[in-house]
């Protein structure tokens, strides 16, 4: 089978990911200016030659803002996309293999969970109780896994049934064996996407928070924050706000193209007929 | 009376030929059978023949039916010439009608607008009780609240409502038992007897066309080879092809001393173009072969046949191997000890908790001695699946007991899902091995046990997906046999194959039998492939064994009345 080479587009969405991390992982040390530092007297101008976005009503720079920015818009996401993909996969492959009590178990617990209003929660936890940018983490880990569970469940019943699982229980393959060498590579489709799509959600949402005032601490680079702290400016540097705006969606939109791509393609590469 | 011609008719997507100068005819009130193993383009021809080719694909040449050349028509004037003069009935008949119609109106669809509701009505029930469905009550069902028969009667009787001069039937009755697939083909040939309605007949079953046309065309990676009454196409097959399909084909009546199935596999029509087809599988072809195509010549009246070596090689070819000598010496050897034992086996389902529950076995008793190949069948719902899966310990039975004596491993069906598609050939046999007995021999290499199914040991580093469908059956046996088990279920192993690949996997089930004296026990709906590969037959019908003995005897004197019925079922090997 040929691999594919991966379309304009892709390579876009592939390009705008990485400058992202890059600039997740660098942060300030690429920036041209501190992000924190302020100048009161070059408040809230336009861009220009010395500020490329221009800046914010306290004289910070905004790109170097989001730049820095960039780490709480990656490292967020990406933990609670880890969390839930770990919890998620194990919890929904179990509730697949074993059936019965165990499945019963997990799965009205994953249909408690889907009748809290997931936003709601997370704005009562993180923001009436505080506890700031990880407890949202945290949060949102738990709100999220169920989801994964259900897909990743799934995905594995449609397989269980199939004759080559059915071989390996009569081979009398130990049951962890054949969830993990068996189960696992066949749904692993289904788990790389709802990675992908697990970071999206944890972005929007993290910065939901932000832009509210819960999460991250007043001041922090953030690109929700930003959204929230420049509106007032939004007449004199329009950039202030376009840009952290447009950073959002294009990572959120990155990152569900690549999900999408990424589905297509492991799982034609070699898992099905055809 | 409208006939249908096709003459040179090329399809092709995307440049790349999948059928190649089909030429074919049909007279009014005539029955044709295509008949090609998969991936043959039997099924893309009659779909160009009633304008129905699949999106992308584009046909050359041309298709006239009744003065009318089919071919670059408009789709707005297909469609009236579809079921009022063409009639489709396709292989699976669940899926071909609409799940949210019930069975009357999908034939009042095609019924002519005219009629007023209680006309309709009666109509409806009029076109029911013709394919035999006498009670009117049926016409108010939904498709899933009918048996896969009473689906494709229904679907027949839309499918003849707008009184068409030709039906095209593709594989109409491969998805049905036995007994209800000679129902329906008893059915179809009354029907067209009655109307005079000329018959397209797709199929993969060379015993099926025999039995039901008149003419028979053979087609190999989209061309046509041979073209002859069914009659003498049976005794004098004149294509190496044609000849091979009936080496490899099993008989009903007789176990042949052996199967002979045809080497390699099916080439798409694209790599072969200039060239025999049938070339690279073919023990007779020399030069002339591989340099052109060769024309379909005719051989005798309304004989055709595409072989550059026609008349050399007409004495030379392959025919069906004789019966065997009587019983086996294996069966003949007294009792044996049994590997396993089966008594007062009894599995009940529960659909819902306050409905009655299904019973699947009632309470049966079976014996598999050391060594034995024993053949189960019943049609779908006997309970011929649940015994396999207890006995393989997938299923905890209701009540009664089965004692295994070692290892029972199993081959499924579907060669597609039976394998992983994730891991390599190679790491399935290892990890079979893994779990081998330790019985202080050398175990097998996974070349070895590649070796000993056929297959070259460079298949270990392939994944299934890279398999043909034989293939992938003869690595689910590798992977069975590499725990040495002493007891091989076998659930309809061959009913997804092409009859020239079934022959050598039935050849290699038989050989594991004899020469590694692993005991079989062998599901299937097929009695010719029961009495090729078996020594003791058990009949299932309704949950319940009816009939037990040894298969020449249970097929020669059948004394229930089920087996008797299943026997008169079964299609023949020969024209009638």
């Amino acid at each position: 089978m040929n691999v594919r080479r991966p379309g304009p587009v892709l390579l876009a969405c592939l390009a705008a990911l990485a400058l992202v991390l890059v600039a997740a992982v660098l942060g300030e040390r690429i920036a041209p200016y501190d992000p924190l530092l302020q100048d009161p007297a070059r408040g809230a101008v336009g861009p220009g030659g010395l500020h490329w976005l221009g800046t914010d009503d306290l004289g910070r720079d905004i790109f170097s803002r989001l730049i820095a920015g960039a780490w709480t818009a990656i490292a967020g996401p990406l933990l609670v996309a880890i969390g839930t993909t770990l919890i998620g996969t194990a919890l929904g492959l179990v509730a697949a293999y074993r059936g019965r009590t165990l499945d019963a178990l997990i799965m009205r617990s994953v249909d408690l969970m889907y009748a809290l209003p997931a936003m709601l929660v997370l704005i009562v936890v993180v923001g009436v109780l505080g506890g700031g940018y990880y407890a949202a983490v945290l949060m949102l880990i738990l709100l999220v896994v169920p989801t994964d569970i259900r897909l990743v469940r799934s995905a594995a019943l449609t397989q269980r049934e199939l004759p080559y699982m059915e071989s390996a229980r009569v081979l009398g393959l130990s049951g962890s064996r054949i969830v993990l060498v068996h189960l696992l590579p066949n749904v692993l489709p289904t788990v790389v996407t709802n990675f992908l799509l697990d970071f999206v959600t944890a972005l929007v949402g993290l910065s939901s928070l932000s832009f509210l005032g819960m999460g991250v601490p007043v001041g922090t680079p953030d690109w929700g924050l930003m959204l929230a702290e420049n509106r007032s400016i939004l007449d004199l540097n329009p950039w202030s706000v376009i840009a952290p705006a447009l950073l959002i969606t294009v990572t959120a939109t990155a990152a569900t193209m690549l999900a999408d791509a990424g589905y297509d393609r492991i799982s034609s590469a070699g898992a099905r007929r055809g | 009376m409208a006939d249908l011609s096709v003459d040179r008719l090329t399809i092709s997507h995307r440049g790349e030929t999948l059928v190649r100068e089909v030429t074919l005819r049909i007279g009014a009130g005539e029955t044709v059978a295509l008949v090609g193993e998969s991936g043959s383009g039997k099924s893309l021809t009659a779909r160009a023949a009633a304008g129905l080719l699949p999106d992308g694909l584009t046909a050359r040449g041309s298709v006239v039916f009744d003065g009318r050349q089919l071919i670059g028509r408009p789709e707005r004037e297909l469609r009236t010439l579809r079921g009022r003069r063409i009639g489709l009935l396709l292989q699976d008949p669940f899926t071909m009608l609409n799940p949210m119609l019930t069975a009357g109106t999908h034939i009042a669809e095609t019924l002519p607008r005219a009629l007023g509701r209680a006309a309709r009505r009666a109509e409806v029930t009029r076109r029911l009780a013709e394919v035999g469905i006498t009670d009117p009550s049926v016409a108010d069902r939904y498709p899933f609240q009918l048996s896969g028969g009473m689906c494709q009667r229904v679907a027949m009787a839309a499918a003849l409502a707008g009184d068409p001069d030709l039906l095209i039937a593709d594989e109409p009755t491969t998805a049905l038992d036995t007994t209800v697939q000679r129902e329906v083909l008893d059915l179809l040939t009354r029907l067209r007897e009655s109307r005079g309605m000329g018959l397209l007949l797709i199929t993969h079953d060379l015993r099926v066309a025999f039995d039901t046309c008149d003419r028979v065309l053979v087609m190999y990676a989209g061309s046509i080879l041979e073209e002859a009454p069914a009659a003498r196409l049976a005794e004098r097959a004149g294509h190496p092809y044609t000849a091979g399909l009936l080496t490899a084909m099993p008989s009903v009546r007789h176990r042949r001393a052996t199967l002979t199935g045809i080497p390699g596999r099916v080439p798409r029509a694209a790599e072969v173009a200039g060239r025999c087809v049938f070339t690279s599988r073919c023990g007779h072809a020399d030069d002339r072969c591989g340099a052109s195509a060769p024309e379909p010549r005719p051989v005798g009246a309304g004989h055709l046949v595409a072989c550059h070596r026609q008349a050399e090689i007409a004495g030379l070819l392959s025919r069906p191997s004789p019966p065997a000598e009587k019983a086996p010496a294996t069966a003949a050897s007294g009792p044996r000890p049994a590997v396993a034992r089966v008594s007062g086996l009894r599995k009940e389902y529960r659909v819902r908790r306050s409905a009655p529950p299904v019973v699947a076995l009632g309470g049966i008793s079976l014996t598999i001695g050391d060594g034995e190949s024993v053949g189960l069948v019943g049609e779908s719902g006997s309970g011929k699946s649940t015994l396999s899966r207890c006995l393989l310990g997938l299923t905890r039975p209701t009540a009664g007991t089965i004692a295994v004596d070692g290892v029972a491993q199993c081959v499924f069906q579907d060669p597609y899902t039976s394998l992983n598609p994730a891991h390599t050939v190679g790491f399935a046999l290892r990890e079979a091995l893994g779990r081998r007995p330790a019985d202080g021999e050398v175990p097998p290499s996974e070349a070895d046990l590649l070796d000993l199914v056929g297959l070259p040991a460079e298949y270990g580093r392939r994944r299934p997906v890279a398999l043909s469908g034989g293939e992938r059956q003869r690595v689910a046996i590798a992977r069975a046999l590499a725990v040495r088990p002493r007891l091989l279920i076998c659930d309809e192993p061959v009913a997804a194959l092409d009859v020239s690949v079934q022959a050598q996997v039935l050849e290699l089930l038989r050989r594991v039998n004899r020469e590694l004296g692993t005991s079989l026990l062998f599901i299937t709906h097929d009695l010719a492939v029961v009495r090729q590969v078996t020594d003791r037959l058990v009949v299932l019908y309704h949950g319940e064994i009816v009939e037990e003995g040894p298969t020449e005897s249970v097929l020669d004197r059948p004394g229930h009345a089920y087996t008797r019925r299943l026997l008169a079922s079964a299609p023949q090997e020969t024209a009638v």
